[in-house]
């Protein structure tokens, strides 16, 4: 069909989706005597442990053992997990500092016997007061570390000085990954102290470290494999290790394969997700609503441990500004303690908190001039030239086409006169209201920690022309393996179906980094790139030796190999090639160039580059209930020269629409004791089939070839589209305001839950 | 003996000595076929869904529905084929489905796709055109987090275009007369297992059925069986006895009286859809938005009614209509008005080994008109914060356009589903010597102050997960609001909420 384009080619397992023969860690045929993990949790959110009673479990059918903290402790020393700081310890000890977390995990035959088993464990827990709300933690100064600080000019003086000044307090929720694969683990013991581990994680490398820790061996001893996740979304970057861990554990105590699955109701209660963010704001601007200074404190959620919270939080600052220039400036961010779960990496990794706080003030810069939202973002957006193309830390912005994706979409998605449209039809109607909204964005690509900016791969090539392909980057269905495949494909000049992607193995390409930060096919394909071409320069040796001709007249293209006015197949060139022991494998080292950031004076150059997109959403609102309807979005997104453009639209419509869930319907709650009471589908909404907007067009911008030197010059695409959602949130806000008689600026929390809605349309806030 | 057909596979799967508590997709993963994945364990997220196919009431025909494997009994099976997504292919070709969703990128991760190729089978094989609005209806109840749903949406439109050439492999004459056949080799089976000290009782007369429920008045008695299997998967329940009423025919049946319907308690949402729609046509945006097309092939009218839910949708509407309940105990039965059946949260008024044979609704009279409504955080798939129904009784026409009588119900507003009398008298004493055609937003809007009073005065709702108290008296009165202006039906603008905007 349309797919004999191989930049267009399908995911390298849609065939396997849809016919349920890709398999999940869940699906693999599993070794005799597989015995199988379940947990008994804590049901309160703080407290001291007094007693686990686990007599009843252990005498259920099937059970084999229920271990506790004290005795991981006795018999492997090792308690304590985390990727940055080891203070996640891996079932509750003497305290338990939030509701869902581990006391204690059961190991019986079956799944079921061990569910059976771990409902019967009762703890004695002495409750003490839980930390549950950021404006709490705020109250008894529970933080897990210093303020987060970046500054640029004098904010503190500018604001005063300015025009006008706006106050004000934005509630940001959190948000729960819903992957629809829950976390799952499956340990294999080996011959003396190795073990491989299946694990549905997005960071093979950091769950081969914790295993091997935690069982006192070094790395070489533990291989992680993961061939694909049913979706990871940054939830399975940390969150994937305690499983992980005690699944390894007990099949090493006892010598038997163990695997854990948890239940959807663990998984929300056991694993961190999007940070709730309260902001602080104060912003002084002149009548032309220009940004004179700027205050945002954030105060993040982050729960009872640090998780990544440290670089999310950071990233919410670098992200303050989105695509506006700022003489004066002051960011700063506070990483609340709370009896919660940890809060950890989720698609744009702290940046949509950021981008929302500061789009959320443009538009009641906006709003308090009377003036069109989008007037105030062109006057205040980044310009070319210094100083207007500094960031708050110091990062020069190269590339800037923000400006030209703004004039394209508001001409294509007619934005002027949808404008005067929507205020006509306001001015005839009672109950519905319109609301229309332009927002930007401007993501920065890189890990902020620089020296996760590594990757490696490994190419061997048959001797019957066959290649098979491994690098560390993992798929959790972003189409990532078959972006790098391409980048083999057209190295080589062969189609697709000559590559084969494996499983990512930490065997095979060590010392990896997560896959995240929308990184993978930036960092994986380079380091697959450059695996060819060591290959290639071999192959190109020799033959340019063996034909006599210059290494010039060899290329590859078309499943041909021309060597200057012959061509010889592939297969057959590959064939000669092994046949004159030309080595045909070799690894490929990348690391990301020009990168390097200073976190004492929060200043440097965090990001290789930025990846841009633009948004319009049109919003229909009832008036007397606060439902509504998206109604129309256009989009204009940019990834560069795409890698795939089927993955990459496909990549923008769902992170666009997991952003409307985050900014609409996903609301996390938590009662006064700090129970978190949506705990599955019934009670969490995240978006169906019907809130995908009716009229929703993506284009993906294709006049601006990036600058750097990126893979094939394209751009990151796994989180910056996320943020395009911020629109949607915009227009409900300006439907509220359209529909108020008095013109206040109301309040509005995200998400905006109809009754969010409702209380802004008819509330004093 | 039971058993049931699996796919294309020749040989039937006997049930005997399988688990009574076990589920569909239990069975299946259990057993190898790990197509089937399992995302939520109660009937939320269709990641689980299969399409089972049974003969249709008549016989005449198939009947293809969706159905969430993992809140289904595999013993509810008996006598029917299951097709799951390993099921779909001919010779090694994909189904037309499963085409289109490779062709047009609509997997990403993977893991919900074999459910939402279920999804789609079973739409492709009961549709010929591609409306969106049926699109939405049959696979609301699939979630997705990676695509956004609109390549899944193409993929649908690319499939239906192939289903003219296309030969399917089971809506065809050979699978009916396979599972006729099926039919035949299975004697009665009323027992199906009782090898171990759990049983599954599946009778298939009403006698029987009677003689069960009394003899073993703690057993689980499950119709559609959509609200049982969560306790099992959930809350790691496990059942003594459970008795099936799906085999029962004479509980299938919908009959139509001159002034009354009654349905009795074997039939499903899907089936009373086409007779509640011709009788209550006003209630068809509700009724779509109970639950999602795998939860309403097999949830019962009367099951929504019998484990008293204050949540349920169909109560409130039954309360205004004056529904009344025919008990059944042994070989007798008895009346109630179904507001009588409601005591207390999940309480009823059924005694020891009684059951809900079926509920009588009376018919709309010409001068009554008939409002419902629902208010929940997603459109789709999601438990009602607060739902209400109205029925307002007009005089007769030669004098005037006047409000006669009122009846209100509310679900969501307290433990049980609840008339609001206060309400009703309040809105008859403010406006039944009102012509109802001079109602206008403002003239509503200005007893909206006295609505809250009256509801406050007979509710108090609770603060949970789906909203606050405060709110949900709010939505009562705007609930009310948006019916009085819809009876009006000349307010200024001419849509009185999202459902009835159409845009230029």
């Amino acid at each position: 069909m349309s797919n004999t384009n191989p930049s267009n080619a399908p995911h390298d397992s849609a065939i396997g989706h849809v016919t349920g023969e890709a398999t999940y860690i869940d699906d693999l045929n599993i070794p005799q005597n597989t015995h199988h993990i379940a947990f008994a949790l804590s049901k309160v959110a703080h407290g001291k442990i007094n007693s686990i009673d686990c007599q009843k479990a252990r005498a259920m059918p099937g059970v084999k053992a229920v271990l506790l903290s004290q005795d991981i402790e006795r018999e492997f020393g090792h308690l304590l997990i985390g990727p940055v700081q080891k203070d996640e310890p891996l079932l509750a000890k003497d305290t338990v500092l939030f509701y869902g977390q581990a006391l204690c995990a059961v190991l019986a035959q079956t799944h079921q016997q061990a569910t059976l088993a771990a409902a019967t464990i009762t703890a004695d827990i002495i409750e003490l007061e839980p930390i549950v709300t950021v404006g709490q933690a705020i109250e008894k100064e529970s933080y897990l570390n210093a303020p987060i600080k970046m500054k640029t000019g004098d904010a503190k003086s500018a604001i005063p000085k300015a025009d006008y000044q706006i106050k004000g307090e934005l509630d940001i929720g959190g948000q729960e990954h819903f992957y629809l694969e829950t976390q799952t683990a499956l340990a294999i013991p080996k011959e003396k102290d190795e073990i491989v581990v299946h694990s549905s994680t997005q960071n093979p490398t950091e769950v081969q470290h914790l295993v091997a820790e935690v069982l006192g061996v070094p790395m070489h001893s533990v291989e992680v494999l993961t061939r694909r996740m049913g979706g990871g979304f940054g939830g399975k970057e940390t969150d994937s290790s305690q499983i992980a861990c005690l699944s390894a554990l007990f099949a090493k105590k006892y010598n038997i394969p163990v695997k854990a699955r948890l239940p959807r109701y663990e998984d929300f209660l056991m694993t961190g997700k999007r940070h709730d963010f309260v902001v602080k704001y104060e912003v002084g601007f002149n009548s032309q609503g220009i940004v004179q200074g700027i205050i945002i404190d954030y105060y993040a959620k982050c729960g009872y441990s640090l998780d990544l919270s440290y670089a999310i939080v950071s990233r919410t600052l670098f992200h303050s500004d989105n695509c506006y220039y700022f003489e004066n400036a002051q960011f700063r961010g506070f990483l609340c303690k709370t009896n919660t779960t940890s809060n950890t990496a989720f698609r744009g990794f702290g940046g949509p908190q950021g981008m929302l706080a500061i789009e959320n003030i443009m538009q009641e810069i906006a709003q308090f001039l009377g003036e069109d939202a989008c007037v105030i973002r062109q006057r205040n957006f980044y310009q070319k030239n210094a100083p207007k193309n500094i960031t708050p830390y110091q990062q020069i912005i190269e590339e800037n086409i923000i400006s030209e994706l703004t004039d394209s979409l508001l001409t294509t998605s007619n934005y002027s006169k949808r404008k005067e449209q929507i205020t006509q039809f306001n001015a005839t109607h009672n109950i519905l209201k319109k609301g229309l909204a332009f927002s930007p964005v401007k993501f920065g690509v890189s890990f902020t920690t620089t020296f996760l900016n590594q990757a490696g791969a490994l190419v061997n090539v048959y001797n019957d022309g066959s290649i098979y392909l491994n690098h560390g980057g993992t798929e959790m269905g972003q189409g990532l393996f078959t972006k790098i495949a391409y980048v083999v494909a057209m190295e080589f000049g062969v189609s697709m179906e000559c590559i084969k992607v494996s499983a990512t193995s930490t065997a095979k390409v060590p010392n990896t980094s997560a896959t995240a930060a929308s990184s993978g096919s930036d960092m994986n394909g380079k380091a697959a790139q450059i695996a060819c071409q060591r290959i290639k320069e071999n192959m190109i040796n020799f033959a340019s030796e063996h034909f006599s001709i210059s290494k010039k007249q060899i290329a590859f293209s078309d499943g041909e190999v021309i060597l200057d006015k012959q061509k010889m197949p592939f297969t057959e060139f590959v064939k000669l090639c092994y046949l004159n022991r030309v080595e045909l494998f070799s690894n490929g080292f990348y690391k990301t160039p020009k990168i390097h950031y200073d976190r004492e004076t929060a200043t440097g150059r965090p990001f290789y580059y930025y990846a841009y997109g633009v948004s319009v959403s049109e919003v229909l609102l009832d008036c007397i209930t606060g439902e509504y309807k998206i109604t129309a979005v256009d989009i204009l997104h940019d990834v560069g020269n795409s890698l795939n453009k089927a993955i990459d639209k496909g990549q923008i419509v769902g992170a666009y629409i997991q952003g409307i869930g985050w900014l609409c319907t996903e609301e996390l709650k938590w009662d006064d004791k700090g129970r978190l009471t949506t705990t599955g589908p019934a009670t969490y909404k995240i978006p169906s089939i019907g809130d995908t907007p009716k009229h929703l067009n993506v284009e993906i911008q294709n006049k601006y070839e990036p600058q750097e030197d990126t893979i094939f010059k394209s751009k990151a695409v796994g989180e910056p589209p996320f943020m395009l959602a911020i629109s949607s949130w915009l227009a409900i806000k300006d439907a509220i305001y359209n529909a108020r008689q008095d013109k206040k600026v109301a309040k509005l929390p995200a998400p905006a839950t109809f009754e969010q809605v409702h209380n802004g349309l008819h509330l004093d806030t | 003996m039971s058993s049931f057909l699996l796919n294309q596979n020749p040989e039937p799967i006997a049930l005997q000595g399988i688990d009574p508590n076990m589920t569909v997709l239990q069975f299946l993963r259990a057993t190898g076929r790990v197509g089937t994945k399992e995302g939520c364990a109660s009937g939320d997220c269709g990641a689980c869904t299969a399409v089972v196919i049974d003969l249709s009431e008549d016989e005449k025909a198939l009947d293809f529905k969706s159905l969430n494997t993992c809140i289904a009994l595999v013993h509810s099976l008996s006598g029917k084929c299951l097709v799951t997504v390993e099921g779909l292919q001919q010779d090694k070709k994909l189904h037309p489905v499963q085409q289109a969703m490779v062709d047009c990128h609509g997997s990403q991760c993977g893991y919900c796709t074999p459910g939402f190729i279920m999804s789609m089978y079973a739409w492709f094989v009961t549709h010929n055109t591609s409306q969106l609005e049926e699109i939405e209806h049959s696979l609301g109840g699939n979630l997705c987090r990676c695509t956004g749903y609109q390549p899944i949406i193409e993929s649908c439109q690319q499939a239906i275009k192939d289903k003219p050439n296309y030969q399917d492999p089971y809506a065809n004459k050979q699978t009916h007369q396979r599972l006729l056949d099926f039919r035949e080799t299975l004697k009665s089976a009323t027992i199906v297992s009782e090898e171990k000290k759990e049983q599954f009782y599946a009778p298939e007369t009403l006698t029987e059925v009677s003689e069960l429920i009394e003899k073993y008045p703690t057993a689980r008695i499950i119709a559609g069986g959509t609200d049982l299997g969560l306790e099992l998967t959930l809350f790691a329940r496990r059942f003594e006895k459970i008795i099936s009423l799906q085999n029962v025919k004479e509980l299938k049946v919908i009959t139509e009286q001159t002034q009354s319907i009654t349905i009795n308690a074997g039939v499903t949402i899907k089936q009373a859809l086409p007779t509640l729609l011709s009788y209550f046509p006003s209630t068809e945006q509700y009724l779509y938005r109970f639950a999602a097309t795998q939860i309403r092939n097999w949830a019962t009218i009367c099951g929504n009614i019998a484990n008293a839910s204050p949540i349920g949708d169909f109560p409130p509407l039954f309360f205004v209509l004056g529904a009344r309940l025919l008990l059944r105990k042994g070989d007798k039965e008895r009346e109630l008005a179904i507001e009588d059946y409601f005591i207390r949260y999940k309480q009823t008024a059924l005694q020891q080994g009684e059951f809900i044979k079926s509920i009588i609704i009376p018919k709309l009279l010409p001068q009554e008109k008939l409002f419902v409504h629902k208010l929940s955080k997603r459109f789709e798939d999601d438990i009602s914060a607060v739902s209400l129904a109205i029925k307002i009784s007009l005089q007769a026409p030669e004098k005037g356009n006047y409000i006669s009588d009122i009846a209100i119900a509310f679900g969501g507003m307290a433990e049980v589903p609840k008339k609001a009398e206060a309400l009703s008298q309040l809105i008859i004493k403010r406006f039944k010597n009102q012509d109802i055609s001079h109602l206008d937003y403002a003239s509503i809007n200005n007893v909206s102050a006295e609505i809250v009073q009256a509801i406050a005065s007979e509710f108090s709702p609770l603060s949970d997960m789906r909203a606050s108290a405060s709110y949900r008296l709010a939505m009562a009165k705007a609930l009310v609001q948006r019916s009085l202006l819809q009876l009006a039906e000349n307010s200024e603008s001419s849509e009185t909420s999202l459902f009835d905007f159409k845009d230029e």
